[in-house]
């Protein structure tokens, strides 16, 4: 911290509290100068009604002036050229999954841009024209007017989003309906199976249990099996004269039926609580004389801290370095077959060359781990060694006997890739985690929908609020802004230094913690929503009504409650009639 | 327009104030100045005044929709700002503010939902207003596409939804044709004859002299004057005697004896009938020859909502407090078309040219240099008399 610095911000400080102080000071004036003597009381018989009336007609003037119906139109015209167009890996699963993450997506952005143009205009435009008039001199209370606009707003979002959910449902039904009547032909064609003989093998599909395996083991061999009442290998033999690319697909139909087309909550790795180590680690080096200068107490800690969980999350190559963890699940239900999977990123910097020596091959980009899962000691113990590919997700199906009876399961983990690379896991990013199905398509679906919901309900409690006081272009600009700066909440962490790029020994003192204090504030006061519905949809991931609520809570109940009480203060302050340019 | 009038005022407003100011809090504009009023219950009352007088701003801050820069103004005893009282209020604004999408029905509807109507009254009432206001053939078109008079029609039709003990009218007239002028001129006289309040604020002064019982003068915000219409109008130096037919001899021995007496002639004529009555006369034998509208039709009657005669218990709880506050039962509602008169007299009005003046509630006529007995005497006032005389 060189001297200019001070001077800065011994000067500018003292300034910027002055211009605090006065607008406080105006503010606080301005609202004790009420003339209009004491409002009427909260009316709360019959409030339904005249709630339920002003609702109705905003959610007329939605439809009607054309706004919620052109939308509407967007909506069901962009669907279908997503089903056409979603390809992902070009595999059934990568259809499915991008289907669902442009339709959900398209379909939240599109309903927070209607949200926000048409709650910024509910009131602003009933103001400007005068239809307030009609309003504010019947026994309206003025919180009911707000209400009224806000579940109007809300009620064409549902609408809207339902209709986009029922598309979507519909949609992924149907991806997977074409694929399987383009089975059924190629099972006559190639297999050749009797029509109705492939018609029941394609119906068979939906009999399909178990967790994944390769090959002739898969369950959809076992399936196949039952219903045509022939031998394994009979059956493998009918499949390996389809088409590679339909083969390909089959088993990625299973895959989705696993990973996808299902809800599944996770568990992760909870990083040790490391206090202790990092206090005696800290002793030492304060013993030793071999503190850091210029560095704060607290920064040296978190120093000794991000170092300690470096450590426990990097596994170098070597037997001798094998982990293990110990996740704490549900208790296993048993006598069902429940599929349990364990999803891992393996974090490996820079280009791995590909290997082929001594017998074995391995593909760039991969290394070879063994995973252990379940007790060792014990009989239900099961092992999987693999050549895993790197920096991206993959899943590994375990069966649930796995699981102790507590429902904790323990994995162990070495890496034993002779390329010598060291590898990490990211805890605090899904790194490392078990996922066990907990519901169905439907209730993902709908569990996502409601997620989607929460924060256009937040957006809506803030165009209102805009709209008590600012007219319709205004007030859609600056909230529209604000959707935009919420965004892109990471871009703004760049633009203001304060990611972890920036932080370290050089980073110090008081201008970043303003600037960080500042990006907190700035995410805080915009944040919406705290849930990832649709990428949580495509990896087939619970949302749980738990968290759901929890969401629903912050976002909607306590932050849109606020907002809903600052519209009401300031729209009963407000001279409706008078016009002030 | 005859009431007992108590002492409890429904309206008062002491010291009422408005300045407006700009975004900066500087004063612009003052619009009322200090003004007391009070309005008592059961009364019609005229605000008048020319534009910019503070009529309108006065209403609004009645309403609550502004609020007094200084001094009070209480509604049935309460601030403006009170939610509860607005129940027994109806207000029709002066440009008739409403939602375009919704038809005629609708509006009312959402109205009436406003006021906590259930559904069942909702539906008689706004099947009465609308068919009160001729808006019928019309009730299913969005209301964004009426005219400026179909307009006004439905404002006026809202306000009386709820039935109101207060009515406040703000410019009511402007913009309708002559019957519907008229027709509102009868709500207003029904409503006061069953004992409503009702404040009505207008610039077209013909309309207010007939209805109000009380009126004030407003000018640059103040009020100037204030009174009952019949105690400033009349004009005590003047007697006009009014006879049928007679002839020339019986006049002259009348002017002599006049003369005898020491009065001065002032004039001796047909009095004129007024446009007004001419045009509905017109109107209503065109509407009972039916011909085609597709435009408000012109309908004559008041709502039997608002006369009180309703069914049930309602009724008789509303002849109760009618007779309370009245000493002749309220009027049968006029269903029929007004006096209808034979074609010929039309014509004979229209062909007749003893009277040269053009008969127009406003503007400036040319007349021969007599001084006509007409009963706009409140123009008189303002335009000096040698020079405009309209009728």
């Amino acid at each position: 911290m060189s001297d200019p610095y001070t001077n800065f911000y011994m000067i500018m400080l003292p300034v910027a509290g002055l211009f605090a102080l006065l607008t406080l000071i105006y503010v606080v004036r301005a609202a004790m100068n009420r003339q209009g003597g004491e409002i009427g009381g909260w009316e709360l018989r019959g409030a339904a009604r005249r709630v339920g009336a002003i609702a109705r007609t905003t959610l007329s003037e939605g439809i009607r002036a054309k706004a919620g119906a052109g939308f509407a139109l967007i909506i069901l015209i962009a669907i279908p050229i997503f089903w056409f167009t979603a390809n992902g890996d070009g595999t059934i699963k990568g259809q499915v999954q991008m289907f669902l993450s442009y339709s959900l997506g398209f379909t939240t952005f599109l309903l927070s841009l209607l949200t926000i143009f048409f709650s910024c205009r509910s009131l602003s435009n009933e103001i400007a024209s005068r239809q307030i008039y009609g309003i504010v001199s019947k026994p309206v209370p003025r919180w009911q007017i707000i209400a009224g606009k806000w579940i109007g707003v809300m009620a064409l979002n549902v609408i809207l989003l339902s209709i986009a959910t029922v598309a979507v449902y519909v949609g992924t039904l149907g991806t997977i309906g074409r694929f399987k009547r383009h089975l059924a032909h190629e099972l006559e064609t190639y297999g050749a199976l009797k029509p109705d003989q492939a018609e029941a093998t394609v119906a068979a599909l939906d009999q399909v249990k178990g967790i994944g395996k390769e090959g002739l083991d898969s369950p959809v061999v076992t399936a196949f099996m039952n219903v045509l009442g022939k031998s394994r290998d009979a059956v493998g033999e009918i499949l390996l004269r389809l088409p590679e690319a339909t083969r390909m697909n089959l088993r990625k139909l299973d895959e989705m039926r696993r990973q996808v087309v299902v809800a599944r909550a996770a568990v992760g790795v909870e990083l040790p609580d490391v206090r202790e180590e990092v206090d005696k680690r800290y002793a030492k080096l304060k013993e030793a004389g071999e503190l850091p200068q210029g560095w704060s107490d607290s920064k040296i800690r978190k120093q000794i801290e991000t170092a300690l969980y470096g450590q426990f999350s990097t596994v170098p190559p070597g037997p001798q370095f094998m982990r293990q963890w110990r996740i704490a699940g549900p208790k296993p239900v048993k006598g069902r077959d429940v599929i349990m999977s364990v999803r891992f990123k393996l974090n490996a910097p820079g280009y791995i060359p590909p290997y082929d020596e001594g017998g074995d091959t391995f593909d760039e980009n991969t290394l070879f781990c063994a995973w252990g899962i379940g007790n060792p000691s014990k009989s239900n113990f099961v092992q999987a060694r693999d050549a895993y590919p790197v920096n991206s997700f993959y899943e590994l199906e375990v069966p649930s006997f796995c699981l102790e009876d507590d429902g904790t399961l323990i994995l162990s983990f070495v890496n034993l890739d002779p390329r010598k690379r060291d590898l990490s896991f990211d805890f605090q990013n899904h790194g490392l985690e078990v996922l066990y199905h907990v519901g169905s398509f439907e209730t993902g679906l709908a569990q996502a929908s409601l997620a989607a919901l929460v924060p256009i309900a937040c957006l809506a409690s803030f165009g209102v609020f805009a709209s008590t006081f600012l007219s319709f272009p205004v007030g859609t600009l600056i909230v529209l802004t604000l959707y935009i700066l919420a965004s892109s909440m990471g871009f703004i962490a760049d633009a203001l230094a304060v990611t972890k790029d920036y932080t370290g020994p050089y980073s110090l003192g008081l201008e970043f913690e303003i600037r960080r204090a500042s990006y907190d504030l700035l995410g805080w006061a915009l944040a919406t929503g705290d849930l990832d519905p649709v990428n949580k949809l495509i990896d087939g991931r619970a949302i749980g009504w738990g968290p759901l609520w929890n969401d629903c809570w912050k976002f909607v109940l306590l932050k849109g409650m606020a907002v809903f009480v600052l519209a009401v203060l300031v729209i009963r302050r407000r001279e409706l009639a008078a016009v002030i340019v | 327009m005859n009431q007992q009038v108590s002492e409890h005022a429904i309206v008062h407003c002491l010291g009422l104030t408005k300045v407006f100011k700009d975004f900066w809090g500087r004063g612009k504009v003052l619009a009322v100045d200090n003004l007391d009023l009070e309005i008592f219950p059961g009364e019609v009352f005229g605000l008048l005044g020319p534009n910019g007088s503070g009529k309108s701003t006065t209403i609004k801050m009645l309403l609550g929709l502004l609020y007094p820069t200084s001094g009070a103004a209480r509604v049935f005893g309460r601030p403006p700002t009170d939610t509860a009282v607005k129940a027994r209020i109806g207000f029709m604004p002066e440009e008739s503010y409403l939602y375009r999408y919704l038809n005629a029905r609708e509006t009312l509807d959402y109205y009436g939902r406003l006021f906590k109507l259930d559904r069942v009254e909702r539906n008689r009432r706004t099947e009465q207003l609308i068919e009160m206001v001729g808006l019928k053939r019309a009730a299913n078109r969005p209301v964004g596409t009426y005219s400026k008079g179909m307009a006004r029609r439905i404002g006026l039709a809202q306000a009386l939804i709820n039935d109101p003990d207060l009515l406040i009218l703000d410019e009511p007239t402007t913009g309708l044709d002559p019957v519907g002028t008229r027709q509102i001129k009868d709500v207003i006289e029904t409503l006061g004859s069953r004992g409503k309040t009702v404040i009505l604020c207008s610039h077209l002064l013909a309309d207010v002299e007939d209805v109000c019982d009380r009126v004030a003068i407003m000018y640059g915000g103040k009020r100037q004057a204030v009174g009952a219409v019949e105690d400033l109008l009349q004009r005590r130096e003047i007697t006009q005697i009014t006879a049928s037919q007679l002839e020339p001899a019986v006049i002259e021995r009348v002017r002599e004896v006049l003369k005898k007496s020491g009065a001065e002639v002032l004039s001796v004529e047909h009095p004129t009938d007024r446009l007004e009555a001419l045009f509905l006369r017109v109107v209503g034998q065109a509407q009972r020859d039916k011909l085609q509208t597709s435009g408000a039709e012109s309908t004559v009657g008041v709502s039997s909502f608002l006369t009180g005669e309703e069914s049930g218990i309602s009724l008789v709880e509303s002849l109760v407090h009618a007779g309370q506050a009245q000493e002749r039962p309220p009027p049968a509602p006029r269903l029929t078309e007004p006096v209808p008169a034979p074609k010929t007299e039309v014509i004979t009005h229209l062909t007749q040219s003893a009277p040269a003046e053009k008969a127009e509630p406003t503007g400036p006529i040319e007349l021969p240099s007599q001084i006509a007995p007409n009963k706009n005497v409140l123009e008189r006032l303002l335009h000096p008399p040698g020079g405009d005389k309209p009728k």
